[in-house]
């Protein structure tokens, strides 16, 4: 009986007439749940605009695919769209297993009109030798969520009292841990620890130091940043301060059940907030700030990063074309990707008004980003982030020296320049 | 009538053993068709791809000898040396094997030792549980269990007198290899605890009625009776407990993704692993895991020769 009811589910909200499809697309993409029920919805109404067409979404995690869609490309068994994360996609550009975009199927009428729909730096990631090879769902810059209440509870003002630098976020976060019996219970604030080249480098860059040098080439720059940045997580973690460690339950999660102060995240988390945790979000009592400088640092902000939806090279010219309007067709419900997903689309027309949509603290992510770079996703940018992973967990964790773990991350940088 | 021995037919005569041998050979086909496919078919292809440079991204490769040996014997592979994680494997290996050898049988001869059947089956059953359930499941369990605010570092602290002492249960190098013994210890021993309840049921208990008439202690009876008799059932159990511990993968990489640093747990199939599967590289991956394969056999080996006579118990 169940499986019958399902099977009438499925006829029922299938627009396709099987007898009209003749191209069948393969749709990869990651979990996120609005976003997913926002593109089932926009596939059926482009399949019913677009009789001939048939789109199949696969959702895995995002973890998962970041995994499975390269080894699948490949072994030339790749969808024949997906959607991916900047920084994984420079290995699967190199090897040229994706296609370049196709401006007519995506509706445009020249590479030029592309380049001036989206904000400045928008395309590089997919970019190679002046070819672009994607399009930008979303791009994602990061401030820090502040739970008002927990400051209030520690005796202080949060409007006016909010970390401004990081040395502000030790002292801050020293007043708002809550221990028993010298356990930590409840935390300040934590990092997200595996996105390391979306807030560690930037945090670098803020000392005077860098993963690449001024021509843009790969190289570890200005050790003295970089030792300084490193002693401050191990300073953090739990062989110091014990203000937090990559092995404790991630901020964000911990921030929405009501155990840790404040965290980094991009403008989608106040739907996470609104959906997962409707008390917090109803509240009220929670604002959103820029992201901390270390005092007299350069303003540098949180990378910004964004996820491209891109073409595999080996599809038929037929599904090519069917794979290029199907992402035109997406593209152009940016609003609705805002208003129902809360995905920032790095289209001007969306950037430039995004306040008017009113999104709450939207404009400090706007003001963010002139302080903010794109994330690096050229050659050996998941082996960096990789290394970086590595050693800043046993700076924390083992007590490595910071001065060890520079002389290792300069090794594998000057390795990955090399080849 | 005695015929000669040269007029008799000219016909192939099968003794009863060749026959049941070739029945047992043809019984056996199908299991050697399946190690054939999806075992040495695998072992033999990853050798193969040992000798190459092959990259997960990459759809040509060209043969470089025994380069990938040489690297992973002689270099650091990014902080990650082979030798690390062969102390890493070996470590974990002793730590969790040998205890969980000797506990699973002592808790086999004490659940023998319940009179009542439905006793026994209680015990058996909640000993097997942790079995049935999934590698990282049980891992989630118990990173939630090694949390300072967990119950693992609360009982520390009574054990130990203390108060408010965080453990650093995923912190602390050694104690992180701890960790992962433990867990490991608590979801196979119930395995193991009913491998040797089998090897104990098999024991004629008119040996014991015996033993019992002739004035024998219990105690003279578990080393004089049941650990001899006990042998075979005790070296496939060692055994299949090394080989599973050389394997361990899903705790170490669940603690790792856990947030938990890599190179105290980093045994040689999470190296494998991420120097294949992360970092791209097969062919240095598939020349860890052949130096995986020969460990396993070597020690298997090593084991079976020290315990040769198992074989010769009969009851």
């Amino acid at each position: 009986m169940l499986i019958g009811a399902i099977f009438v589910y499925i006829k029922s909200n299938s627009f396709v007439d099987e007898d009209l499809v003749t191209i069948s697309i393969e749709y990869w993409t990651y979990l996120d749940p609005a976003r997913n029920e926002l593109e089932a919805e926009l596939i059926q109404e482009f399949e019913r605009k677009n009789p001939e067409v048939k789109v199949n979404m696969t959702i895995y995690s995002s973890a998962e695919l970041i995994h499975i869609l390269p080894n699948a490309l490949s072994a030339g068994r790749g969808p024949d769209v997906f959607n991916i994360q900047q920084d994984y996609i420079s290995s699967i550009l190199e090897k040229g297993y994706i296609n370049a975009i196709n401006c007519e199927a995506l509706g445009y009428s020249s590479f030029l009109e592309v380049q001036d729909d989206y904000i400045e730096g928008a395309l590089s990631g997919v970019m190679k030798y002046g070819v672009v090879y994607g399009i930008p769902m979303e791009f994602t810059n990061w401030c820090l969520y502040i739970n008002k209440e927990k400051f209030r509870e520690a005796g202080l003002d949060p409007e006016t009292d909010y970390p401004k630098s990081w040395e502000d976020v030790v002292e801050i976060s020293e007043k708002l841990v809550v221990r028993e019996d010298g356990i930590l219970v409840e935390r300040g604030f934590d990092f997200r620890y595996p996105q390391y080249l979306t807030f560690f480098v930037p945090m670098v860059q803020q000392l005077g130091g860098s993963i690449y040098n001024a021509d843009g080439n790969l190289e570890l720059t200005n050790e003295e940043a970089w030792i300084k940045a490193f002693t401050f997580m191990q300073e953090w973690g739990p062989l110091h301060k014990n203000l937090g460690s990559p092995t404790y339950i991630n901020a964000r999660k911990s921030f929405l059940n009501d155990e840790a102060a404040m965290m980094l995240s991009g403008l989608y988390h106040i739907q996470w907030m609104e959906f997962s945790y409707p008390e917090l979000y109803e509240k009220d009592d929670w604002m959103i700030v820029p992201f901390p400088v270390f005092e007299g640092g350069n303003e540098v902000a949180a990378a910004k990063y964004c996820h491209y939806w891109c073409v595999n090279r080996e599809s038929s010219d037929e599904k090519k074309d069917g794979a290029w309007s199907f992402i035109g067709y997406l593209s152009d419900n940016a609003e609705s990707y805002l208003t129902r997903a809360y995905k920032v689309s790095p289209q001007k027309s969306i950037v430039e008004n995004l306040e008017s949509y009113g999104i709450p603290y939207s404009s400090v992510f706007i003001e963010e980003l002139d302080n903010s770079e794109f994330v690096y996703s050229g050659p050996g940018a998941i082996e960096i982030k990789n290394t970086i992973e590595t050693l800043i967990k046993e700076v924390m964790l083992l007590g490595l020296d910071p001065e060890k773990a520079v002389i290792r991350l300069e090794i594998a940088i000057n390795g990955l320049s090399n080849q | 009538m005695v015929r000669k021995k040269d007029s008799l037919p000219k016909h192939k005569v099968y003794s009863i053993e060749r026959k049941q041998a070739k029945w047992g050979f043809l019984f056996t086909v199908p299991c050697i068709v399946f190690f054939a496919i999806f075992a040495f078919y695998p072992i033999f292809y990853a050798f193969v791809t040992s000798l190459t440079n092959r990259k997960a991204i990459d759809r040509t490769w060209d043969f470089v000898g025994f380069e990938n040996y040489v690297y992973i014997f002689t270099k650091d592979n990014g902080g990650f040396a082979l030798s690390n994680s062969v102390r890493a494997t070996l470590t974990f290996t002793l730590g969790t094997f040998v205890p969980m050898i000797v506990i699973s049988l002592i808790v086999a001869v004490f659940l023998m030792q319940l009179r009542k059947d439905k006793q026994r089956g209680f015990f058996q059953l909640a000993y097997y549980t942790p079995a049935v359930l999934s590698s990282v499941v049980a891992a989630a369990i118990w990173m939630i269990l090694f949390d300072p605010r967990g119950l693992v570092n609360q009982f520390s602290n009574t054990i130990m007198g203390t108060s408010g002492v965080d453990y650093n249960w995923l912190v602390d190098s050694v104690m992180l290899q701890i960790s992962t013994m433990l867990v490991y210890f608590w979801k196979y021993i119930g395995y193991f605890v009913i491998l040797f309840i089998t090897g104990l049921a098999s024991i004629p208990p008119t040996i014991y009625e015996a033993a019992t008439v002739d004035g024998a202690s219990r105690w003279k009876c578990f080393w004089r009776i049941t650990l001899p008799l006990l042998k075979p059932t005790t070296v496939m159990v060692s055994i299949m407990a090394m080989l599973q511990c050389l394997k361990t993968f899903s705790t170490q990489y669940m603690f790792h993704q856990g947030g938990a640093a890599r190179k105290p747990i980093d045994v040689i199939t999470m190296n494998i692993y991420f120097t294949g599967i992360r970092n791209g590289r097969l062919g240095r991956a598939c020349a860890m895991s052949i130096v995986l394969f020969f460990i396993m056999l070597g020690l298997a080996y090593l084991q079976l020769a020290t315990t040769k006579s198992a074989e010769d118990v009969e009851y």
